[in-house]
């Protein structure tokens, strides 16, 4: 379970740097860029909290 | 590129930091706070730089510096994402150290009760444009109020010993206030007014003269006070 939280969490940092590149490029409107970005955002926060949330105390 | 070091000056030069890093379980734990002082805001400037172009490239005519619109017109829903959780994350931080700090005021006051009221006051204050646009001088201003008091804790800490004289010198002597420690600060801040005001230094840039004089006078007078002022308990 923690490898695909990994997995699927690193995938989404990809997703959010990706569209800000293709659209430097001229090969993707701001808008779909803007969609994907918060696409992944959302799913960062979703597998990345529990695969780095450490229980203390 | 340099003075990226100084961005946020109250915490990491003013020695802020130390009231979150009194927790840490190690001393490379204050490497984060490097990271977080240099890589971060020097990064941080790229990224305004790079959002102001955009917005520029948009519309020549608005050159208004707002972090929310700035970010969400070139990233949009997550731009304002990043906006709200870079805010939040700096604030819990400065939150804690002033509940500390009124606490300090209060000590016999609830900290749970006193961070709460505290953040309160903050967000309410931090709803009025009028005044949060006004944040960049004025985190320039109290950068400024406590970077001579971090030069004398790091003079203090680490190098007075060398000098032959004391560290924590008011807790050995048993006096309630290190004048040394009090007129280093005093003049420190009359000397970078003076730069401010007379030589057109600007305020960001006043603290790097300011720390090594600050240092210096910390020093130099302390040879004094710890003269006329003799500890009342024995050097451990």
């Amino acid at each position: 379970m923690r490898t695909i939280l990994i997995i699927v969490a690193v995938l989404s940092l990809v997703a959010l740097m990706l569209p800000s590149i293709l659209f430097l490029a001229g090969r993707m409107e701001l808008d779909t860029a803007k969609w994907i970005m918060l696409l992944a955002t959302v799913v960062w926060f979703a597998a990345g909290t529990p695969w780095l949330w450490k229980q203390t105390g | 590129m340099f003075f990226a070091w100084f961005c946020n000056m109250a915490m990491h030069i003013g020695m802020s930091d130390l009231s979150v890093l009194r927790f840490a379980k190690k001393s490379w734990y204050a490497v984060a706070s490097g990271a977080g002082m240099f890589l971060g805001h020097y990064l941080a400037w790229l990224a305004a730089a790079i959002l102001y172009a955009f917005q520029l490239h948009q519309d020549p005519s608005n050159t208004k510096v707002l972090p929310g619109p700035l970010a969400y017109q070139a990233a949009g829903l997550t731009g304002l994402i990043c906006v709200i959780i870079a805010g939040w994350t700096t604030a819990n931080p400065t939150i804690y150290r002033a509940g500390l700090a009124f606490q300090a005021i209060v000590p016999k006051a609830s900290r749970f009760w006193i961070t709460l009221i505290t953040g309160g006051i903050a967000t309410v204050t931090g709803m009025f444009p009028a005044i949060t646009m006004k944040l960049l001088g004025f985190v320039a201003l109290y950068g400024l109020l406590l970077m001579p008091m971090g030069a004398v804790i790091f003079v203090d800490f680490w190098l007075i010993r060398k000098f032959g004289l004391q560290s924590s010198y008011a807790e050995r002597s048993g006096a309630t206030f290190n004048w040394a420690a009090g007129a280093a600060w005093l003049v420190t801040l009359a000397v970078a007014w003076g730069l401010v005001k007379y030589a057109g230094l600007q305020i960001f840039f006043v603290s790097l003269p300011g720390w090594f004089i600050a240092a210096t006078l910390y020093i130099g007078l302390s040879v004094v006070y710890q003269k006329k002022v003799r500890p009342a308990v024995a050097e451990v």
